[in-house]
């Protein structure tokens, strides 16, 4: 901690600058001419603590930019058409939609594949000579013992449903399809087996198993 | 008093003696003797926790410049960085000397210390800490002449450049800093992020400048700062300038993640980084050949550190894992690296020298029979799986690892 009394900030004041103290920094100051914003300058005559205000030049010397000044910011420039990075990017379209055009670190041109995805498991995506192209999918397994769903999710399902061919069976295990998305019962009343959609609380059943549903990035 | 914390439980639950239960990498001087590189988790879990979300900042052993590898979580990562007891014995940082807070320490490390990022994906658990200290994370002209005059960091390196604050203008490349990324993932950050919508576009005010790489090209940091060979030669052998990386495409799902291969240009040493990558539930994708495309750059005798993620438990079902790994997806890659990448002669039949730097664990929201956090979990697994002797670090917040 600094000892305030000992230092005697303020005799170090001047007619641009007042000095303070305390015991955590120690001496600091306050300018009397202060600047209003990022763009400009505030300058103190010594002798007369008068202050002039000029306007800052954002001129980076650059030939390649054009220079701003934006009070919150302060200066910046903006590449403009004699910048090699502007340059590269006019040259570097290859008319192909399918590839994704881009001008590198390098200021190099390259063509990279174009990652066509709609986020939708029930779309085929493709692309062509028009761009990305996302087509329905059809789910229909021509199964007649299986009720076709698709999820935006997952993709195709197919729920098991009450077969119009009936199985055979004399006890419950008779009637075991491996199918892990399908509970079953032997009715011994018929001698037939009874087959259900597997309860997995409202998500599809996929590759013998409840979907969890949690989605994670 | 009611201001005094006394309302609160300590919940002390990633720390002793939790923590005990797996190996966090280690800061110590026989730990870090032999190490050529450092690293900082700065978030070291995926999702939820908005706190602690999947960045690391890395350097090399002597430097003090870092770059970010991904950006989930960065202010609470720096923030605890710089409360750290041992900070200054590993890394010499000098604050101005109003700096006494621990947010003015965070905010001066994050302007003058961190150079890059480099961004693996879009998602923003993967960049949400960039967006929100960008206001700050820029190192204002003004800076350049703060008395007494800060010689390290990037205010020590403009200096070594023989460049004056006169020479600091609003195109200078090392005021502003730079997004490195594959062009889909810089296009997204670029258009659904800085936007003037989510948040302002501070990048087309000359606080950031976007680098697009790309898949499968080596890019020395040398040629990513547009000053002649005569002005680089002067830092040429210091970190970052010392190290080329190679992007290479993964498969996150429905998105295209990053694998960013660091080599080291004098010692060749190498290091991996992976952004999120693994099974997909929704779309088809070559995960594991991908992969493989990078473990063929490695030189394994070479090899220093994998950062790669272990989002979820052994149980997790296919359908449940949306591009994501689970310990015995990445004990069956450690295998495959042995036989993949460029063995030596005789060739290595262990991966004892490498450090395995686990990202992204999901915190354990759901049942447990034993009450464990995931990170326990995970790293049981991982170690049961662990055929090849690799040093498996499950990383705690802010806590150096010398790699």
């Amino acid at each position: 901690a600094y000892n305030c009394n000992k230092l005697n900030c303020s005799s170090k004041n001047t007619k641009c600058r007042t000095f303070s103290c305390t015991s955590v920094v120690g001496c600091y100051y306050t300018d009397k001419c202060t600047s209003p914003d990022l763009c400009h300058n505030s300058a103190c005559n010594a002798s007369t603590g008068n202050c002039t205000l000029t306007t800052i030049s954002c001129n980076d010397n650059n030939p390649c930019t054009d220079d701003f000044c934006h009070p919150g910011y302060g200066c910046y420039s903006v590449p403009n058409s004699c910048d090699p990075g502007v340059i590269c990017q006019q040259n570097c379209n290859d008319n192909d939609p399918c590839t994704y055009d881009f001008c590198d670190a390098l200021n190099i041109c390259r063509h990279s594949e174009t990652y066509c995805n709609d986020g939708d498991a029930c779309t085929l995506n493709t692309c062509g000579v028009n761009g990305c192209n996302f087509t329905k999918i059809s789910c229909d397994d021509n199964d007649p013992c299986t009720a076709d769903y698709c999820s935006t999710l997952y993709g195709c399902y197919h729920e098991p449903i009450e077969c119009s061919i009936k199985v055979p069976c004399n006890i419950d295990s008779d009637c075991n399809r491996n199918n892990g998305c399908e509970t079953f019962t032997c009715n011994l009343s018929t001698n037939t087996c009874d087959y259900y959609a597997k309860n997995c609380g409202g998500w599809p059943c996929i590759n013998n198993q409840c979907t969890t549903g949690s989605i994670s990035n | 008093n009611s201001n005094d914390g006394s309302n609160f439980y300590n919940l002390n639950d990633y720390y002793t003696p939790e923590n005990w239960n797996y190996y966090s990498g280690s800061f110590a001087t026989k730990d870090c003797r032999d190490a050529s590189y450092i690293t900082i988790p700065l978030g070291t879990t995926g999702g939820l926790d908005e706190g602690n979300l999947s960045s690391f900042l890395l350097t090399k052993k002597g430097s003090n410049l870092f770059i970010a590898l991904d950006a989930g979580t960065v202010w609470q990562g720096v923030r605890r960085l710089t409360t750290f007891k041992y900070f200054n014995t590993l890394f010499n940082i000098t604050y101005p000397s109003w700096a006494v807070l621990p947010e003015q320490r965070t905010s001066w490390f994050l302007k003058n210390h961190v150079m890059s990022y480099f961004i693996g994906h879009s998602h923003l658990d993967h960049v949400g800490g960039l967006i929100l200290v960008s206001p700050e994370d820029y190192l204002a002209k003004n800076w350049i002449d703060v008395q007494p005059p800060i010689n390290n960091g990037i205010m020590g390196l403009i200096r070594k450049l023989g460049f004056k604050p006169t020479d600091f203008t609003s195109s200078s490349i090392l005021q502003k800093k730079t997004i490195m990324g594959l062009p889909s993932t810089i296009n997204s950050i670029s258009t659904n992020l800085f936007n003037n919508q989510v948040w302002p576009n501070l990048p087309s005010f000359g606080r950031y400048q976007y680098f697009s790489l790309a898949s499968g090209i080596e890019y020395p940091f040398t040629e990513l700062v547009p000053y002649n060979a005569t002005t680089m030669s002067l830092v040429a052998n210091e970190f970052p300038f010392s190290v080329k990386v190679k992007p290479f495409e993964l498969c996150h799902d429905n998105l295209i993640s990053t694998s960013f291969l660091f080599t080291d240009s004098i010692s060749g040493e190498q290091i991996a980084f992976f952004s999120d990558t693994g099974v997909p539930s929704s779309v088809a994708c070559d995960w594991e050949g991908k992969i493989y495309a990078v473990w063929k750059q490695i030189k394994i005798d070479k090899l220093k550190a994998i950062y790669i993620e272990t989002s979820f438990p052994n149980n997790t079902p296919d359908s449940a894992m949306f591009g994501h790994l689970r310990p015995r997806d990445v004990m069956k890659l450690m295998d495959q690296l042995l036989v993949q990448s460029i063995q030596t002669s005789p060739p290595m039949t262990n991966l004892k020298h490498v450090k395995l730097i686990i990202e992204h664990i999901k915190p354990q929201v759901a049942e447990d029979p034993n009450g464990w956090t995931t990170q326990r979990v995970i790293y049981q697994q991982l170690k049961e799986a662990n055929n090849n002797g690799v040093r498996i670090i499950i990383p705690n917040q802010g806590d150096p690892i010398c790699i």
